[in-house]
């Protein structure tokens, strides 16, 4: 109070001289802080009694909450985090070029260093995803080449490849996107697609060549005769796409852009092949071309059509089999592959969270969390680890705001970064034996590993674990027993790992009770005592803000009063607090008051107002889809919860369902949007349902390929799914339409007439798929494992799509249209077509 | 469609002039757009974060954490409300659905806490309101080391000489320091 009293600020005032308008210092705050140390605090006559008679005044810290390490030493560091709208890539970049300037902010002898940096990743992982489009690319044009067998023609083909993705980014930058995975990735998918335009209306000149016409001409007349179909082709791929807009969530921001890249780049191809390619083929192409000899490709074509033609002479049999056993292995694999929202990465990170006894003090936490990292440089080898850093503690008063970047439930927490060399040595084998080590070494010690890198926190969405299942009840210690019961079960499960509550249930305490009568009767009020035990507790800063500016720096620090902590290092100092002294009497804390030793709940986790009790827990060589349900079933196999209480499965269970959810719609709704597009272009809905024959093949394909290369079903692989059943459709629908058009001449066999005719280009869009995405597919390099997914999905599916409608989709054919006589549905009396046709 | 093809064939020149500036604004695009590894994604999210020292977690639930969740539940667009508290802080995520006016929302937090706070104990500090969504993440650690000096003098520095450069960087969140901070006493 005294110090209060004589350390205060007051405003300056002014002074009117004359003719000057002066400035009015007055010292009511300290200017050297060791004055304060001379306020007296018995005023009036008599013996004065100063503040240096019974303190000391010190320039230091706020009592310490929290202890900062560096590769375990204590140390400072900045958290640098990015908002969510803000690019990771060019917020590292100014980092690291204003790094100098703070430098030299600093005295020479401190070094600051930017460490952890995740943009490396960020940016190899494009690069990588880069060079795996652009040898794509070199791939699919060698197969264009092949196939066409022109250097010219096959040059025009590769030319629209960097064209139509420059033309797809300039649309991307103006529709607000970034270059990330998704837009990339997209670009990726498209190159293979996208050269069917125009390899498409470079064969059909060719036809129109070999017909003997001149080449200007000829490239006229097949651009024209060709433009419709193309048209087709790009209606159908954009329409497996069309979903994505009506998604919501995680799904649509990770669905959209990848959409908008294929979608800009196929309908970029589609207007270059309309207008490039007859303009290029004009230049380039020869006058005169010579008859291909096709000798193998004929023998090769003759064998095929002669399998399909076995196939159709049975082709119920056919139909039924094929049907029985795609949905068969849907069903199957549906069930054995597990989802996870993202592929994992190995980012050589680690972060983990350890608990030690609820209410350890911070320099306990301290010294066990080095011995962590002397375990986990023993498991990992010292060399290997590049930096470690770690937060014992819990953040300090005065910063609110850090514990959103880093939250920790009391001083027996700390968390710990861990950058490792790349060893190529599974992240999931390193933390199980550090879990192994430690519980031999450091058995009071929960561990509780988190996501590390930035792909990991940005999909777990602040989820710290994989599992988290939250009890909430009326009651809390009701919750409690409850939730311990499901622990108990949960921790028996197999592959579950780091199983524990999230908050310190059991945190030590010791409670005062004042006598208030007695406290009444020596004339002192709670409110009295209770001042006089802040000061030995914490310090006065929370009941009686004071400060002191620094002339010097132009910066205002708290004036804080306290006990030493040495002097109040057990409960029974509390007791010797003196409260009021009167006539040589002192009153202690002791006399009004007792003290008993207690525990409490030392976090409180509330949802919506209602308090509920978290189960965390990780898991080990389990993907999550399949671990979550079943969790799931364990819990119900306890039986109803009690009367009031709900358990709710949190973290990434609810972000993965509806990602599934979405994804699941999506893929329906894409088949039932090319449904009603083929029905409105062929005018029948029996062809609209001979083209969707193919995709349950197209889907059990890349699900299978998905299953044996031991990928998940997430994102990124149900993407590739979709893409391959445009893919698949794109050609069903160059077979249909021929076959249709063989029916309307009425030939005997409109199926056998059309695969032959058809196989080529069939063949040929999907080898050139496949090659374009074997690079990514491989997933050579760092990242390469976040977009492996997408390109095995998408060959899966390709592989299965050019089995089905090779040798199924003529037997679907012959059975639902083909044998029937052409009869066009138009009911138009003017038209020739139509059967309500009459001469006017 | 045929129009097109025609026209093309009639224009060639034009196309090819096309084709040209499409290259130049690509090579422009790519030098603006902004690289990340994922697209822009995550809910919209407030943190309030209220602390007051030495005040136990069933004191700050009972008084402050409860009052505030009371009022947040009002606001418009809010999805759910959760919090923590411990000893000495408690932290509340207001999650709100997508497509929320933000800047309204932010307005509303801001008078709720204004109305909460007037049932709260005196010397209730107001709390730290700011909006971080689910998409931001940390990208790395600025490390100060020093051979000679103490933890206090960089501590001091790093906060005072260091912090504000750093946090005028655009795109950054700029927390204070992980360590203990300086007050005189």
């Amino acid at each position: 109070m005294a110090i209060a009293k004589n350390n205060t600020i007051s405003p300056a005032g002014n002074i009117r001289t004359a003719d000057k308008l002066l400035i009015a210092n007055q010292n009511t705050v300290v200017s050297n802080i060791q004055e304060l140390a001379n306020i007296p605090l018995k005023m009036g006559s008599g013996p004065s009694v100063y503040v240096k008679d019974v303190a000391e005044v010190q320039n230091g810290s706020d009592v310490a909450s929290g202890y900062a390490l560096i590769n375990g030493s204590r140390s400072v560091y900045i958290p640098v985090t990015k908002r969510a709208s803000a690019s990771t890539w060019d917020v590292v970049k100014r980092i690291k070029a204003s790094l100098p300037e703070m430098q030299a902010a600093v005295p020479d002898d401190i070094k600051v260093s930017y460490e952890f940096d995740q943009s490396g990743y960020v940016i190899n992982s494009l690069k990588n995803l880069s060079f795996e489009g652009a040898l794509g690319a070199v791939l699919t044009g060698l197969m264009v080449l092949l196939f066409l067998g022109d250097r010219r023609s096959a040059l025009i083909v590769i030319l629209t490849i960097p064209l139509a993705i420059l033309s797809a980014v300039v649309c991307l930058y103006l529709a607000g996107q970034s270059i990330n995975i998704m837009t990339l990735g997209g670009l990726a998918l498209a190159i293979g697609i996208l050269v069917d335009e125009s390899t498409v209306t470079i064969e059909n000149i060719h036809r129109h060549q070999e017909m003997g016409k001149k080449k200007g001409r000829a490239i006229l007349d097949a651009c024209k005769e060709i433009a419709l179909p193309k048209l087709l082709i790009l209606t159908s791929i954009l329409a497996v796409f069309v979903p994505s807009f009506f998604m919501t969530g995680t799904p649509r921001a990770m669905f959209l852009p990848l959409t908008l890249a294929v979608g800009f780049a196929m309908i970029a191809s589609f207007l270059l092949s309309q207008t490039m390619v007859p303009i290029l083929s004009n230049w380039f192409l020869k006058d005169h071309i010579t008859q291909n000899k096709e000798g193998k490709f004929q023998q090769f074509r003759n064998r095929v059509v002669g399998y399909t033609k076995g196939i159709t002479n049975r082709s119920k049999w056919a139909i039924g089999i094929y049907l029985i056993t795609t949905i068969a292995m849907l069903a199957v694999l549906w069930q054995s592959t597990g989802t996870e929202i993202f592929p994992k990465v190995n980012s050589g990170q680690l972060q983990v969270r350890l608990r030690m006894p609820d209410g350890t003090r911070i320099e306990n936490t301290e010294r066990k969390t080095k011995q962590f990292l002397e375990v986990v440089n023993e498991v990992v080898g010292k060399e290997n680890v590049e930096i470690t850093s770690a937060f014992v503690g819990i953040q300090p008063p005065s910063y609110p705001v850090n514990t959103i970047f880093l939250w920790t439930g009391g001083p027996h927490e700390a968390v710990i970064k861990i950058k490792l060399q790349q060893t190529g040595k599974p992240l999931d084998e390193i933390k199980e034996n550090i879990r192994k080590k430690v519980t031999e070494i450091i058995p009071e010690m929960q561990l509780s590993f988190e996501p590390a890198d930035l792909v990991d926190q940005v999909m777990s969405q602040g989820a710290n674990t994989s599992v988290e299942i939250a009890v909430q009840g009326k009651n809390l210690s009701e919750s409690r027993k409850y939730a311990q019961e499901i622990k108990d079960r949960v921790q028996t499960v197999s592959f579950m790992r780091d199983v524990q509550f999230g908050i310190p249930l059991n945190y030590p305490s010791i409670d005062l009770q004042y006598d208030r009568v007695r406290a009444g009767q020596l004339g002192l009020t709670i409110e009295d005592i209770s001042r006089s035990v802040t000061a030995s507790t914490s310090s006065s800063r929370f009941t009686q803000p004071n400060y002191w500016l620094d002339a010097g720096s132009g910066n205002a620090y708290q004036v804080q009063v306290e006990f030493p902590q040495y002097m109040v290092d057990q409960p029974d100092d509390v007791e010797k607090v003196p409260l009021k002294s009167e006539n040589g009497k002192t009153v202690y804390v002791g006399d009004v008051s007792k003290w008993e030793p207690s525990t409490m709940i030392g976090e409180y986790d509330r949802l919506n107002q209602q308090r509920f009790i978290t189960i965390t827990g990780n898991l080990h060589n389990k993907d999550l889809g399949s671990a979550i349900k079943t969790l799931k079933d364990e819990v119900n196999a306890m039986g109803e919860p009690p009367e009031g209480m709900s358990v709710k499965f949190r973290g990434l269970a609810e972000p993965l369902s509806q990602t599934f959810d979405e994804l699941s719609t999506g893929l329906l709704l894409a088949v039932a949007v090319i449904f009603l597009l083929l029905a409105a272009n062929f005018q029948s809905f029996r062809l609209s349902f001979a083209v969707l024959s193919t995709i349950p093949a197209v889907v059990a394909g890349s699900f299978l390929l998905i299953w044996i290369s031991g990928n998940t079903l997430n994102i990124q692989s149900f993407m590739g799914s979709i893409m391959a059943i445009g893919v698949a459709v794109a050609n069903a629908i160059l077979f249909v339409t021929i076959a249709e058009h063989y029916r309307k001449e009425q030939k005997q066999n409109p199926h056998l007439e059309g695969i032959k005719d058809r196989l080529r280009p069939i063949l040929m869009t999907s080898i050139a798929m496949i090659a374009g995405m074997l690079p990514m597919a491989l997933g050579l390099g760092e990242g390469g494992e976040q977009t492996a997914p997408l390109g095995i999905a998408v060959i899966g599916g390709l592989l299965f799509s050019v089995f089905a409608t090779v040798f199924i989709l003529p037997s679907v054919y012959w059975q639902v249209s083909g044998r029937r006589l052409y009869k066009s549905p138009s009911l138009d009396p003017d038209d020739e077509q139509s059967t309500y046709f009459e001469q006017q | 469609m045929i129009k097109l093809i025609i026209s093309a064939l009639r224009k060639p020149i034009t196309v090819m002039v096309t084709l040209l500036a499409i290259v130049f604004f690509a090579v422009l695009s790519i030098r603006n757009m902004s690289v990340d590894i994922f697209p822009k994604l995550g809910t919209p999210t407030i943190y309030v974060a209220q602390t007051y020292g030495g005040l136990a977690p069933n004191q700050i639930e009972g008084f402050m954490t409860s009052y505030y969740e009371y009022h947040f539940l009002y606001i418009n667009g809010i999805k759910e409300v959760e919090s923590k508290t411990i000893q000495g802080v408690s932290l509340m995520k207001l999650i709100f659905h997508e497509g929320t006016d933000m800047s309204q929302a932010l307005a509303e937090v801001v008078a709720q806490v204004n109305r909460s706070r007037a049932f709260m104990p005196p010397g209730t500090v107001p709390p730290f309101i700011t909006r971080f969504d689910g998409g931001g993440a940390p990208v790395g650690q600025l490390v100060f080391s020093s051979e000679t000096r103490s933890l206090g003098e960089i501590q001091d520095l790093a906060l005072f000489k260091v912090r504000p450069k750093f946090a005028s960087i655009p795109g950054v969140s700029a927390p204070p320091l992980l360590e203990e901070t300086s007050v005189l006493y």
